[in-house]
């Protein structure tokens, strides 16, 4: 414990990093820094890597192990089933194999994560996040020449979920939106376990839309997550809504779902009992990965 | 949460060799440290010899120069008793008449002191005295008191029939001198 970790979100339009320190309770943001984009292309430019580690130390950041997230482009998602640990059949090569062929990825590209999703029946089924390789290998190469180490790699929808999970709520199910200005991410989470990510098109925080439109579709998302949740987990357990990203910041939009969702609001907190910033969500679930190379 | 790191895995590994390495490099100057640490340890608290008490040093002196004092003066004695021999070699004639006058005595009356040399490597004298004395008594002791001084390797004295007119007993007394060695002995 007492370990410290950075998690660095990148985003199109911004970089946002935070500082953690892993304690009994929970954890404690140290640190926090954003900075817009000047990338054209979404990508990490080299000028774009060394101004974020300049600012980087000049917030006080220590050095400690970073985590980013996987580019956009890199990630693929996808359910499967696969037989049980206990049949001795190779898993985890299985696992592969069937990601290969489901996302047309040539095997030995990309990495590798699953894990287990409720189901009812004796089969396994999982969710699967591959990460292609090259790119993401390309981000870090730019990142660790400004100096930075980059010790660990994840899908920004399980980095969400983290967060998620320091809700004070006894709910089964938890959905999270993340809404930003270029998007919106909603994750459901049943007990601790990713079930679902969504990115919604059309639906952002741009200004194009006015707060009210934008938190009726976005309920309209949050409704029909939990129906996917509660078929899924075969349950009716109560459900917690947390809005975070820059929307948790517009009041409108705020106002609109609390006055739907009424007390199934819960915004996370800290090990300190402190609200977790919205902006800085994505970057705090990134530093909380533990599975650090 | 459930998943495990996406980080590439040639950049995992490369990662896990590189905490190896520093892990490694971190334990064997542990070690370094530690080995240095005791042999400067050891070197600090290895046996000595007791501190000498205070003075001890200057009375240690004190006494060299005493000896070196004592050293000088035997050999001072040495060149003392070497010169004395080589100087006992010749007769030294006015201490040898001193000790005879001396010797004799009121009642005694010396006519004649006869020194000639012995034939012989080592130089040798034969020393005549005549005389006459109050008594045959008094011409004995004065052999016999010369026979004291050492000075003579053999002392004999006979008396002689002839009397002076006092009717005192005339005598003669031969002594032979002979230098001593180095060591004290007679040759």
């Amino acid at each position: 414990m007492n370990a410290v970790r950075t998690g660095i979100d990148i985003s199109p339009d911004a970089i946002s990093a935070a500082q953690v320190r892993l304690t009994r309770s929970g954890w404690a943001l140290l640190c926090e820094a954003r900075m817009a984009r000047r990338s054209e292309d979404g990508s990490v430019t080299q000028a774009e890597a060394v101004e974020l580690e300049s600012l980087l130390f000049r917030q006080g950041f220590a050095a400690a192990p970073c985590v980013i997230n996987a580019p956009a482009e890199a990630l693929k998602t996808t359910t499967m089933e696969l037989p049980p640990e206990t049949s001795g059949a190779p898993v985890e090569q299985l696992a592969n194999a069937e990601f290969a062929q489901r996302t047309k990825l040539d095997p030995g590209t990309f990495e590798l994560s699953y894990w287990g999703l409720p189901t009812p029946g004796p089969a396994v089924q999982v969710m699967a996040v591959g990460c292609e390789i090259g790119p993401t290998d390309e981000v870090i190469g730019v990142l660790e020449s400004a100096g930075l180490r980059v010790a660990g790699v994840d899908d920004p929808s399980r980095a969400l979920g983290r967060v998620l999970a320091g809700a004070p709520t006894a709910a089964g199910v938890r959905v999270g939106a993340r809404l930003e200005s270029w998007g919106v991410r909603i994750v459901v989470l049943h007990h601790s376990t990713l079930l679902y990510a969504r990115t919604p098109a059309g639906l952002r925080l741009d200004g194009s839309q006015g707060d009210a439109e934008v938190a009726r579709r976005l309920a309209t998302e949050i409704d029909a997550c939990i129906a996917f949740a509660r078929h899924r987990s075969r349950s009716h357990a109560p459900v917690a809504i947390s809005v975070l990203g820059a929307g948790s910041e517009q009041a409108g939009v705020m106002d609109a779902l609390s006055g739907q969702y009424r007390n199934a609001m819960a915004q996370p907190i800290d090990g300190n009992g402190q609200a977790v910033g919205g902006p800085l969500a994505g970057a705090i679930g990134l530093a909380l990965l533990e599975d650090l190379a | 949460m459930t998943g495990t790191n996406l980080l590439p895995r040639h950049r995992a590994n490369a990662r896990r060799l590189h905490r190896c390495i520093s892990a490694w490099a971190v334990a064997l100057c542990s070690l370094s440290i530690l080995v240095g640490a005791g042999l400067l340890a050891a070197f600090a608290t290895r046996a000595r010899p007791p501190a000498m008490p205070a003075g001890l040093t200057e009375r240690a002196e004190s006494v060299e120069a005493s000896v070196a004092e004592l050293h000088a003066q035997v050999r001072r004695l040495e060149g003392a008793d070497q010169a004395r021999t080589r100087a006992s070699a010749s007769l030294h004639w006015g201490a040898l008449l001193d000790v005879i006058v001396h010797s004799a005595g009121d009642n005694v009356q010396l006519h004649s002191i006869h020194v000639q040399p012995r034939p012989g490597d080592a130089p040798a004298w034969s020393l005549s005295i005549a005389g006459n004395a109050g008594s045959k008594t008094d011409a004995a002791d004065l052999a016999a008191r010369l026979d004291a001084t050492g000075l003579f390797e053999s002392v004999r004295h006979a008396l002689t029939p002839l009397r002076t007119p006092g009717r005192r007993p005339a005598f003669a007394i031969d002594c032979v001198i002979a230098p001593k060695s180095a060591d004290g002995d007679t040759p």
